[in-house]
């Protein structure tokens, strides 16, 4: 079925939407057949939600989906569990190479009643290719069709010659094909083995215009003249006529050399070559129209061990071959497959021998080059990152003009995990499309490494250069947080501004898809979010609150919104605007519920709800015992029982506040506090001193200093005018940045001026 | 063995002839004697015993005959008496100067002055030479002695540069040449992998330059073994095998005892 008839059963499907499901089962079968599991699996899927009974059939076509999408080792575990598995094994065995169709074949033949010729066939030429001729005769012998039994008749020629002779001759009988052709090579082979030459020279001779025709219609590796004069050529040999033989072993050499018969063929050459030369005579063989063809089939001998993956026996060929023809046509990927085959035989001194002399004598080639990545790549395949990074080096420093290099550098930058690779990209390949990528993977490495400095110098022109809609996108949002990781708050959001400006252009482009949109909005989202964020840090709250506002709007049923709306009413809290604050923090949900209660308690406080203030906080402090809140809300809520009155409350709380404190700060700060609850100017005074004398002046000065500064009407009212005076100094020569310095000196003035009068009434008393 | 085949070399070209002097016609004026003048003056006596004057540029070539202290250089040469040969040379170079035997006198000294180890003289020699003559860089033995010369000298980026170009776009020949030097190089300097993978390459890939084969198995061999590696074996052994005529051959089978 061509693929044109099978478009054409696929319009047809679409087109009926109610087709028999068998139908469709059927083509879905003829889809994975003809190499279109994808088609295939809309199809099935299709089918399937139409005709929910079609799906007692749906694994087997599910398998047979996996094997056209070279799923193969996901299809095999799959067929075991299948009712009738033969045919599934057979499709996987034709679908797949190596161990994984031989394990299949072996699967199909364990179960097959009577195997499929063409499996019998296929599966012994695989068991032939990996020298298992004894599992291949076996496997021939099951069925009787003339292409089996023609291998099987080349396999026994040496061990059952008879057999083989008899086999032969019946496939001769069938007709003048191909498999004739084959039939007369594994004849003359058992006749030359029983040592009929006459015989065998007189039948090859005149059958050779025959096998020239039956070879015009095959690839010359599988002309079965190869073989014919190949045997010719030994019959000519074992009757004295070497010069003949030569001919007919150069023949095959020159154009059959990647046959079976190719390497014995030269090496037969050879043999009589240097007969000759013993004899003291030249060889000149007139290869003529041949010549060309020479440096090919020279090579063609040591590729064909190579893709037989003989690789130990290939690299003497093929450095034979190269030292035959060092610099010709074929050089170059003679060289590639010799650094192949070293790659495979472990020996990383061949192979970098190799490519070091393709970098160097074939570098104005750009097939050298791709050799190297060949190999490079064979290397990292075969582990060997040594080697692998060697020929990948030798490639970039080589080939600067391939145009696979700025792509083998951006490759290089990510696998090595090394930037200078990208930084040689961006130096020498303005023009290459790897630009921009070189570009995102430097920002998103320092991005990733938390180097927001590095991040935004190369965001910067990467957000310019970046064309894909999505890549851009991500990268502006991390070019803004860059920013706003560095608390560069202006330029962060100058660049959630960008960002959210792209969204809206996008947003409102022709055809936006429903993809695009879903995948904006997110970064949407936090471009505004952001922006509200950063001008809140820039103490711009009126913009910040405006990002809110306009967040809440646009995305009320955003993921984010609730967090939004506990941001706007913190930043209303921060920024003392408490009134506003109070509505922001109603409707909150449970996840913020310990610091909206913390949040209000202050708004309360600071509205001179203080009744409230501190029932809400007192809330929070059952509610929450070991909250972070705690403290700050237990001065909160001493504050608001001072204000409203409750001075022994506020005592308690400031004092309770002492009593657990964990750190220094705390109590001295809660003594400040306790210090302005009381009202007996001792106490108070004393609550004042205990800071002014106890805490650290490295770490709490602003205390200390404003436990000094409360300190001093307190001695002027109890007549403590020499301490007055010392505490007064002290604040300006510690403190100096304190301010008040009026006011100091007001009560320092008075203070001196109370001294005199004493003195004065004093001296007079 | 190297001193002795320079001079061999030195003193193939010396033949007897009679001078002459090309004029700016270019018909051959033969004499009986000739002599030059640093301006570049040429005076021949011709066969009848008239001298004819030649002013620098109104004649193509002039050529002397033979000088004869080019005569005694044979013998000295097989006293090896360098120093000798060269202060011959020298002279000869000055004396014969526009008459042919300069340059000669010169490639002459440029070749004796690297067995006596003076690389400075050599390298300064060939470059005057390459001035005049740029074909003779291309010739394969005097770029090879010229790149010794460099070594000698310590000039060692140029040597690296002159390799390199011979070993991407040099003939076989010099290309093979160039990596056993490139390889010397980077053994001297400890860089026994980097050696190894020159040798390597020009034992298994450069079999028909058979002049450097023996020295290259051999060297690949040897950077082998100081890697510990077990193949060194089988490179010495492919000498002794493959070379057997080879200076290299007994120095193989040192190593394999």
């Amino acid at each position: 079925m061509n693929r044109c008839t099978f478009f054409s059963g696929l319009l047809f499907c679409i087109l009926q939407g109610a087709f028999a499901y068998e139908e469709e089962l059927r083509f879905v079968r003829g889809l994975t057949e003809e190499g279109f599991p994808k088609l295939a699996e809309k199809v099935l899927f299709r089918t399937l939600e139409n005709s929910p009974e079609a799906a007692s059939e749906a694994p087997e076509l599910r398998i047979r989906i996996l094997i056209a999408s070279r799923n193969f080792d996901q299809a095999a575990a799959q067929i075991s569990k299948i009712r009738n598995p033969e045919p599934l094994w057979l499709f996987l065995a034709e679908s797949s190479t190596g161990h994984l169709a031989a394990r299949a074949y072996q699967h199909y033949f364990t179960t097959a009643k009577q195997p499929n010729d063409q499996a019998v066939f296929n599966y012994g030429a695989l068991l032939e290719e990996r020298g298992d001729d004894t599992a291949a005769i076996k496997l021939y012998e099951k069925v009787d069709s003339r292409p089996v039994k023609s291998r099987l008749a080349a396999l026994l020629a040496e061990s059952e010659p008879d057999r083989a002779l008899k086999l032969a001759e019946e496939v001769q009988l069938g007709g003048l094909d191909f498999w004739f052709g084959s039939a007369v090579v594994s004849w003359a082979q058992v006749m030359i083995g029983k040592e009929e030459w006459d015989e065998t020279q007189t039948i090859l001779e005149s059958q050779l215009e025959l096998l020239k025709t039956i070879s015009d219609s095959v690839p010359p590796s599988a002309s079965p003249l190869a073989g014919a004069r190949y045997f010719l050529g030994l019959c000519y040999e074992h009757a004295g006529q070497k010069a003949a033989a030569l001919t007919q072993f150069y023949n095959v050499y020159a154009k059959y050399g990647d046959s079976e018969w190719g390497p014995l063929a030269q090496s037969k050459a050879q043999e009589l070559i240097n007969d000759f030369e013993a004899e003291g005579k030249t060889v000149k063989i007139d290869l003529g129209a041949n010549l060309a063809k020479m440096e090919e089939s020279t090579f063609r001998v040591a590729r064909r061990l190579f893709f037989d993956r003989q690789y130990a026996k290939a690299v003497p060929a093929t450095i034979g071959a190269l030292n035959d023809y060092p610099e010709g046509d074929e050089a170059v990927t003679a060289l590639r497959e010799l650094a192949l085959c070293a790659i495979q035989l472990d020996d990383s001194l061949m192979a970098k021998t190799v490519g070091v002399y393709l970098s160097e004598r074939f570098a104005a080639e750009p097939k050298a080059g791709d050799a190297l990545l060949a190999a490079g790549k064979a290397a990292l395949d075969s582990k060997d990152e040594e080697l692998a990074w060697t020929l990948y080096d030798l490639f970039i420093e080589k080939f600067p003009a391939h145009p696979r290099t700025p792509a083998v550098l951006y490759s290089l930058s990510g696998l090595r995990k090394n930037e200078d690779y990208l930084f040689q990209l961006l130096e020498n390949y303005p023009d290459s499309s790897y630009l921009p990528r070189a570009l995102g993977r430097l920002a998103w490495n320092a991005y990733q490494v938390k180097d927001y400095k590095t991040a935004t110098e190369r965001f910067a022109p990467y957000v310019e250069t970046e064309t894909d809609p999505q890549k851009r996108t991500r990268a502006r949002f991390a070019f803004g947080d860059s920013y706003r990781q560095l608390k560069l708050w202006a330029t962060g959001s100058a660049c959630f501004r960008t960002l959210e400006k792209d969204m809206i252009d996008a947003s409102l482009g022709f055809g936006v898809s429903a993809e695009t949109l879903s995948f904006n909005r997110p970064f949407w989202e936090k471009s505004i979010y952001y922006q509200a964020v950063c001008h809140k840090e820039l103490g711009v709250i009126d913009e910040a609150i405006d990002r809110f506002d306009r967040f809440l709007d646009q995305f009320p049923q955003s993921e984010l919104a609730e967090q939004v709306r506990f941001s706007k009413a913190k930043t209303l809290v921060e920024a003392e605007r408490y009134a506003e604050a109070l509505p922001a923090l109603e409707g909150l949900g449970k996840q913020y519920a310990e610091p909206v209660c913390y949040y209000r308690g202050v708004a309360q406080y600071e509205t001179g709800a203080y009744e409230a203030s501190f029932q809400t906080l007192e809330k929070l402090l059952t509610g929450w015992p070991v909250s972070a809140f705690k403290y700050e809300a237990m001065f909160v809520r001493g504050r608001a029982f001072s204000a409203a009155g409750r001075a022994d409350d506020a005592i308690r709380v400031f004092g309770d506040i002492m009593n657990f404190a964990t750190n220094d700060e705390l109590m001295h700060r809660a003594s400040l506090e306790l210090g302005r609850a009381q009202s007996d100017p001792a106490e108070k005074l004393a609550s004042f001193q205990r800071v002014a004398l106890l805490a650290d002046p490295k770490k709490d000065a602003d205390l200390i200093a404003q436990a000094l500064f409360e300190s001093l009407p307190l001695y002027l009212e109890l007549d403590r005018p020499a301490d007055l005076i010392a505490d007064a100094d002290r604040l300006t020569a510690e403190f100096p940045m304190f301010g008040k310095t009026d006011e100091i000196q007001n009560l320092k003035t008075k203070t001196e001026q109370q001294q005199e009068l004493t003195t004065e009434a004093q001296s007079k008393g | 063995m190297k001193q002795i085949s320079i001079m061999v070399m030195l003193l193939a070209s010396l033949a007897q002839a009679e001078p002459f002097v090309i004029n700016s016609a270019g018909s051959k004026v033969v004499g009986s004697a000739i002599q030059s003048a640093p301006d570049g003056t040429i005076l021949l006596t011709t066969l009848n015993g008239q001298t004819l004057t030649f002013r620098k540029g109104s004649y193509r070539q002039a050529y002397a005959d033979t000088p004869k202290e080019l005569l005694q250089v044979e013998e000295m040469v097989k006293e090896k008496n360098l120093i000798a040969v060269a202060e011959i040379l020298r002279r000869v170079k000055e004396e014969y100067q526009f008459l042919g035997w300069d340059q000669r006198a010169s490639l002459m000294l440029a070749r004796v002055y690297l067995p006596m180890k003076q690389f400075e003289d050599s390298a300064r020699e060939y470059e005057a030479l390459f001035a005049v003559q740029p074909q003779l860089k291309g010739n394969l033995k005097e770029r090879s002695n010229y790149m010794q010369a460099l070594l000698g000298s310590g000039r060692i980026d140029e040597v690296a540069k002159m390799i390199d170009a011979d070993i991407a776009f040099g003939s076989r020949e010099a290309a093979a040449r160039a990596q056993v030097v490139r390889g010397d190089m980077k053994m001297k300097s400890g860089q026994v992998e980097e050696a190894l993978l020159d040798y390597l390459r020009t034992a298994i890939l450069f079999k028909a330059q058979e002049d450097v084969l023996p020295e290259a198995t051999y060297k690949t061999a040897v950077a082998l073994k100081t890697l510990n590696d077990p193949r060194a074996a089988e490179y010495f052994q492919k000498v002794i095998n493959e070379f057997p005529d080879s200076e290299y051959t007994e120095l193989a089978k040192e190593e394999m005892k």
